[in-house]
């Protein structure tokens, strides 16, 4: 019966923020898990029921996020053509985009002076939230932050990420790519939305990071953790 | 029926990864190594029926199963507040850096080439 609020709680944002979020025609700043955990924190805090006593509800929904995983699986292998056809460049890109974007997270972190939660923490942000968090446990952060900082890195590349490309003379398929290694599904919807073809290289630029993410995370944090 | 099927060789593979991924240590969670378990039995056409119905139910409402980790953040909000400037120039740098480095290997080694 613990469970109940914290279940109900969650639920009940979710739904309604995620009908928003349809309805504004699924512009990434209106994010549904970002601004679902903004309305819980504010709920908590506002009638300060107990973070411990949300999570016995929590735990239920959480235990849906492994198979979850697990369950992407099946769009990497509807895209094992595309991925076949062009491993190099996917995998090369993947690796440079991978390493590129968590070494200079990592640098720029620790350069800033941010704490070293948050340093650990910002080394999986452009890995799709579920699975950074489990990396970034492994290595030593806080998930809940791990977690955050993809979502952010999300909204950010989806929204900047067509004219960043453009800028940089990217185009097409490439871009798409791009997008989806930095930014995941997020980034992923986004260009869906303007090119199914540039999509589908940016879900798998996003399958190909949750994969090997953890593995380029890992070699840098032995090198220069 | 196949969906029950589909969830439950999804919940194996998440469990089964968990353990591996506990016993083996190393950097990729459980989950991933449930994934990467999976992917070459897709290749079994009876195999592919079940999972698909199970699988595009559990990615449709992915964002949903990772509110409550994120909810954590409650317990760090004073951290955030304190380091908000530094962080999204941290988070805006790399996360430029790292698309146009991708962007940039992957049309250099011609992605998509093939096809436009």
């Amino acid at each position: 019966m613990t469970a109940l609020p914290g279940l109900l709680m969650t639920l009940a944002v979710y739904l309604a923020v995620d009908a928003v979020h349809q309805r504004s025609g699924r512009r990434p700043v209106t994010n549904p898990v970002l601004w679902t955990v903004i309305v819980l924190i504010a709920t908590l805090r506002l009638t300060g029921y107990d973070y411990g006593a949300y999570r016995e509800g929590g735990r239920l929904i959480h235990a849906l996020l492994a198979p979850a995983v697990v369950a992407m699986a099946w769009p990497l292998w509807q895209r094992r053509m595309l991925i076949l056809g062009d491993a190099r460049a996917l995998v090369g890109g993947a690796l440079a985009g991978g390493a590129a974007g968590a070494l200079s997270a990592v640098l720029l972190a620790r350069l800033l002076g941010l704490p070293d939660e948050m340093v650990t923490s910002i080394a999986t942000r452009s890995i799709t939230s579920p699975v950074a968090m489990g990396i970034t446990e492994r290595i030593g952060g806080v998930p809940a932050l791990a977690a955050v900082f993809s979502i952010l890195s999300g909204i950010l590349g989806a929204v900047t990420g067509p004219k960043v490309m453009s800028l940089a003379g990217i185009r097409g398929s490439a871009a798409g790519f791009a997008i989806g290694t930095a930014s995941h599904g997020i980034g992923t919807a986004q260009v869906m939305q303007e090119d199914r073809e540039a999509g589908s290289y940016a879900s798998v630029g996003m399958s190909l990071q949750a994969i090997i993410g953890g593995l380029i995370v890992a070699a840098l944090w032995r090198i220069f953790g | 029926m196949r969906l029950a099927a589909g969830l439950l060789i999804l919940f194996l593979a998440a469990a089964a990864g968990g353990r591996i991924a506990a016993a083996a240590g190393g950097p990729l969670p459980g989950s991933v190594i449930g994934l990467l378990t999976l992917l070459p039995f897709l290749a079994v056409s009876a195999v592919r029926r079940v999972i698909e119905p199970a699988a595009e139910l559990l990615l449709r409402h992915l964002p949903l199963f990772f509110v409550p980790a994120c909810t954590g953040l409650v317990l760090w909000l004073d951290l955030l507040a304190g380091n908000a400037a530094r962080l999204a120039a941290a988070l805006v740098l790399s996360t430029w850096i790292g698309m146009i480095a991708a962007g940039w290997v992957a049309a250099r080694l011609g992605a998509g080439s093939g096809r436009r």
